[in-house]
């Protein structure tokens, strides 16, 4: 009988340190989606994930090493799904942040803990921008 | 507070243990099972008070006996024992010598919230400190001072100790144990027990029941109940030897009682299924005129399409026809039957001869010349007038061979050998002679197996007794008949290769079918609600009333789907307000579908008032206990489960009173089952006080994953625990449960299955921390409402996508509880009609975000 093959995770790491790492990246994803505001508005990923989903889907493939090709490419992005095409200074600092911090990730992870960190991140952007957009909208109704 | 009853006063101090968490804390913990300190200061108070009562302790001292034994191990609420016991693994020995001043707190405090009197204070204060040798010097000196009571004190450490027992088999070690033994003999008391080794259900609990019984007729009293057995106390003057006789005679007498109280069910047990043993146990059906009565209005209703019903009415007919054999007396019958036919619907001899060759497995053609027989000299006659008729042709055919039948399967007789059979599964206080020939009849069985000489499996496959007879699928389930590894490799499944049961495991499975009331969806999921360790009587009351009471409605408000989600809303939103052995009503009675309930409401009194109607005696009777007969009253006494009550148990009534109260009880409910109003789908066993067993049929209508299930299960599992105060075991509809598996270490034990523990470790469900030790395979009493907050929400979360259409079919529970939250989000979001997502999102995020807090390598 042939011998088993044994596929072992050699590239260890501490979680509480990854999963801190991730929840800041998560926090700086979706204060840079406070910067933006899509042209249609609606409760969909697409609508609310924005630029972030591109951002995501483009390093997971790996289409992209520079950092600043990346951030050109959201930035393209954001400006034509925004409904104004300006963005402002602040959107792209946090751009640079995130990257920053998922260079940091990237370092400490595997590829495969890496690619599945990289969907967790996507989800988790998703519902907390949707929770706060949800909260937006329920102190709007209150107030009117 | 003297004017306080004691049921009060118990009351209160449950009340108030509740309020500081005490069910949520350790008071027993080992290898040999866990208590909690709410249901440990019950129990021992329970068990004070019935030695009390052997005793005949003066009523004044009542109190202080309450009080003290509730409180004896008070100090084991502080959060320094608790994180001892957990952390360390123990307690340091002078821990509660070193702490009379946090003792004297929690006895304030209850003192004050009771509103007790200083010198009842004092005295249960000193009372504790003697039981629990509190011997710092001053406050010995104070004990000293004021001379506790020492019968009180006696009674509670007696109380303690039988409460402490983690099986009760300990009392075996009472001889070693100098201090105790001299409390019994100053008491001039005896304590002895009685112990199983293996719990089968139904069978385990009437066996239970009459040992009780016969110790009570020997004198003693039971005072604490466990799981496999009880503990019995009594008067050495008063008492007697238990001979094995009088077991037998007892347990007899109980398992012939329960036959009887379920007469009317036995006809419908009576029945398996046309494809496989139509007759399962033909015992019942000639159990008596009624059972076959009942046996053929269970069976005619079950066909609707005339032709299936007159085809599967002569199978069924052909079915007993084949139990008694063609002897004489049979054929002379038979041929009455032809006769009949021939007149009523020209049914020709050739005809007649082919119909009784007709089994399931018959052509259809076959079949077919049978049906064109009946139904075209039928022509013009209502199909239901059709069948009605063929159904008493087939009664009467019936009641004619009920002699012959009787004579061939006697239910008495095997009653009687169940239950000398049934006394082998003791430990305590008869071990069977029968061990030894056991023993052979195995060996030689097993030789002439393994030989190829026998095809018959040598044991039970459920329990390992000696085989005796074969099981069969329409009344142990599925797979009976199929392959099964305890084979021999090589072996062709069918005739006697296949499963065989001991008689005992036949019995149980006969005993649940006749509750099940036939049919083979009965029973699907077994639920045993246990003690923690042990229980007293007070407790097992309430308990029962309690459980029976919960059931009721859920079967008449059809709302065990609604019960379930209103369980789980109430542990998310508030957990605090859910009192442990308390407000059932408010917890079992919500009915979700008000307007399923509303119709419901409407087609009882419509029955109610039919019933009046048709029958001067009820109506005269429900006069004279009421004063009052309408429609509405009696309803509402039906659904809060007084009906019987006020009819029937109550001292005034006269014997045929309350026969005809229980006459109208039984048809109401009857024909509520017809109109399907009542839904039996849970059915409660409680013969003996030493636990409670629910057979249910699934839950969920719709079909879902094994591992969805179980998560579901664990939840409703949990909750029972916890309002119910038990331990909570799910066990497959053939599990028999030995020793290990009744050791109780927490309110419910974890599903056995590689999924749900997987998903469950990622939420750390399961897992307690007692003794310096971390295990896996409980929630432990302090880990209790996280889990249910966990479980809840994760059931509230499958609600809402249910309802919005994004549903993950038959895996939802299990993918809620994997996936990340914004996943599920994601889902709803794309499913859900634009207009409502504001509204449910809302909830789905707060009940998303309880799954999320928990998750131990969530991220966000």
């Amino acid at each position: 009988m042939r011998k088993i093959i044994v596929m072992k995770e050699v590239k260890e790491f501490n979680a509480e340190e990854v999963k801190e790492l991730v929840n800041r990246i998560v926090k700086v994803l979706v204060e840079y989606l406070d910067t933006f505001v899509p042209k249609t508005p609606g409760w969909s990923k697409h609508t609310i994930m924005g630029p972030v989903g591109k951002l995501l889907s483009l390093i997971t493939s790996g289409r992209f090493e520079n950092r600043d090709a990346i951030i050109g490419y959201v930035i393209n992005v954001h400006r034509n799904t925004a409904r104004s095409d300006y963005v402002p200074k602040e959107a792209i600092d946090k751009l640079n942040d995130a990257l920053t911090l998922m260079q940091e990730l990237r370092k400490k992870v595997s590829t495969r803990v890496w690619l599945r960190l990289l969907r967790e991140i996507d989800y988790a952007v998703y519902k907390s921008r949707f929770e706060k957009l949800l909260a937006k909208t329920q102190e709007k109704q209150e107030g009117a | 507070m003297s004017s306080m009853k004691l049921e009060e006063l118990i009351e209160e101090l449950r009340r108030i243990a509740v309020k500081n968490n005490w069910h949520l804390k350790y008071a027993k913990f080992g290898e040999l099972g866990h208590q909690n300190l709410l249901m440990h200061s019950l129990s021992v108070m329970s068990i004070a008070l019935r030695i009390a009562e052997v005793i005949g302790l003066e009523q004044e001292k009542y109190e202080i006996l309450v009080i003290s034994g509730f409180l004896h191990d008070a100090l084991k609420s502080s959060d320094r024992w608790q994180r001892a016991i957990k952390e360390r693994g123990s307690v340091p020995e002078d821990f509660w010598q070193r702490n009379p001043e946090e003792l004297n707190r929690i006895i304030d405090q209850y003192s004050d919230e009771l509103g007790i009197p200083d010198h009842v204070r004092k005295a249960v204060k000193d009372i504790i400190y003697v039981v629990e040798s509190i011997e710092s010097v001053e406050n010995l000196l104070e004990a000293l001072k004021s001379r506790p009571d020492s019968t009180v004190a006696h009674i509670i450490e007696l109380a303690d100790k039988i409460g402490s027992f983690k099986e009760p088999m300990e009392v075996e070690r009472v001889s070693s144990d100098s201090k105790l033994a001299t409390i019994l003999r100053k008491f001039g008391l005896v304590l002895d027990y009685h112990q199983v080794d293996i719990v089968r259900g139904i069978t385990t609990q009437l066996l239970h029941k009459g040992i009780m019984k016969a110790y009570e007729k020997a004198g003693y009293t039971p005072v604490a109940f466990f799981s496999t057995g009880t503990i019995y106390i009594g008067k050495r003057e008063n008492v007697r030897e238990i001979t094995e006789s009088d077991i037998i005679e007892c347990v007899n007498e109980a398992i012939r009682s329960f036959y009887e109280r379920n007469a009317k069910k036995l006809g419908e047990a009576a029945y398996g299924a046309i494809g496989q043993t139509v007759i399962k146990v033909p015992e019942f059906l000639f159990f008596s005129d009624a059972t076959i009565k009942s046996f053929w209005e269970f069976v005619s209703g079950k066909f609707d399409d005339v032709k299936k019903y007159i085809i599967n009415m002569t199978i069924i007919r052909n079915s007993i026809i084949n139990l008694l054999g063609q002897n004489d007396e049979v054929k002379n019958v038979l041929n009455e039957l032809r006769k009949e036919l021939y007149e009523k619907y020209g049914i020709e001899d050739h005809i007649f001869d082919l119909s009784l060759k007709i089994i399931h497995k018959s052509s259809k053609d076959e079949k077919e010349v049978l049906v064109k027989g009946i139904l075209n000299s039928a022509l013009g006659k209502k199909e239901s007038d059709l069948k009605e008729e063929l159904k008493e042709i087939y009664l009467n055919f019936t009641l004619k061979l009920l002699k012959i039948g009787q004579e061939k399967y006697n239910l008495n007789k095997r009653l009687c050998e169940i239950s000398k059979i049934l006394i082998s599964d003791l430990i305590h206080p008869v071990i069977s002679g029968g061990a030894e020939s056991r023993e052979r009849i195995l060996d030689e069985s097993f030789s002439k197996y393994s030989e190829g000489k026998e095809n018959k499996p040598p044991l039970c496959v459920l329990c390992g007794r000696p085989a005796e007879r074969k099981a069969i699928a329409s009344l142990v389930g599925e797979g009976a008949e199929t392959f099964l590894n305890l084979l021999r490799g090589g072996r062709i499944i069918g005739g006697d290769a296949k499963a065989w049961l001991c008689d005992l495991c036949y019995a149980e499975f006969e005993m649940r079918s006749i509750l099940g009331g036939g049919g083979q969806k009965r029973f699907e999921e077994i639920i045993y609600i246990l003690p923690q360790i042990s229980i007293g009587f007070l407790i097992v009351e309430k308990l029962k009333q309690s459980v029976e009471h919960a059931i009721a409605n859920w079967q008449v408000t059809n709302g065990i789907e609604g019960n379930y989600l209103h369980w789980a809303e109430k542990i998310v939103k508030e957990p605090e307000e859910i009192d442990p052995l308390s407000n059932w009503s408010e917890l079992f009675n919500i009915l979700i579908d008000k307007k399923k309930q509303k119709q419901n409401e409407r087609k009882i009194k419509k029955i109610i008032k039919e019933l009046l109607e048709s029958n001067e005696g009820y109506r005269e009777i429900l006069e004279k206990t009421y004063g009052d007969i309408s429609e509405e009253l009696i309803l509402e006494r039906y659904l809060d489960n007084s009906l019987k009550k006020d009819l029937v148990d109550r001292s005034t009534p006269n014997s045929l009173e309350k026969a005809i109260g229980m006459a109208f009880i039984e048809e109401l409910e009857r024909k509520l089952r017809e109109k399907k109003v009542l839904v039996e789908r849970e059915i409660v066993v409680s013969e003996s006080p030493n636990y409670i067993l629910i057979g249910m049929q699934k839950l969920r209508s719709y079909n879902e994953s094994e591992a969805s299930s179980m998560i579901r299960k664990l939840f409703i599992g949990a909750f029972q625990a916890l309002v119910f105060q038990s331990t909570v075991i799910f066990a497959s509809k053939n599990d028999v449960l030995r020793r290990p598996h009744l050791i109780s270490k927490g309110y419910v034990k974890i599903p056995h299955n590689i999924i749900v523990k997987e998903l469950l470790r990622r939420y750390r469900i399961g897992y307690t921390k007692v003794l310096g030790k971390e295990f896996y395979g409980w929630v432990g009493f302090d880990d209790i409402i996280r889990t249910l907050k966990i479980l809840g929400a994760a059931v509230l979360v499958e609600d809402i996508l249910r309802r919005a259409g994004a549903d993950y079919g038959a895996n939802t529970l299990l993918e809620i509880l994997k996936r990340s939250p914004g996943v599920i989000l994601n889902r709803f979001v794309q499913n859900v009609e634009s207009k409502s997502i504001k509204r449910e999102a809302l909830k789905l995020l707060k009940y998303l975000n309880i799954l999320n807090k928990n998750h131990q390598i969530s991220i966000s």
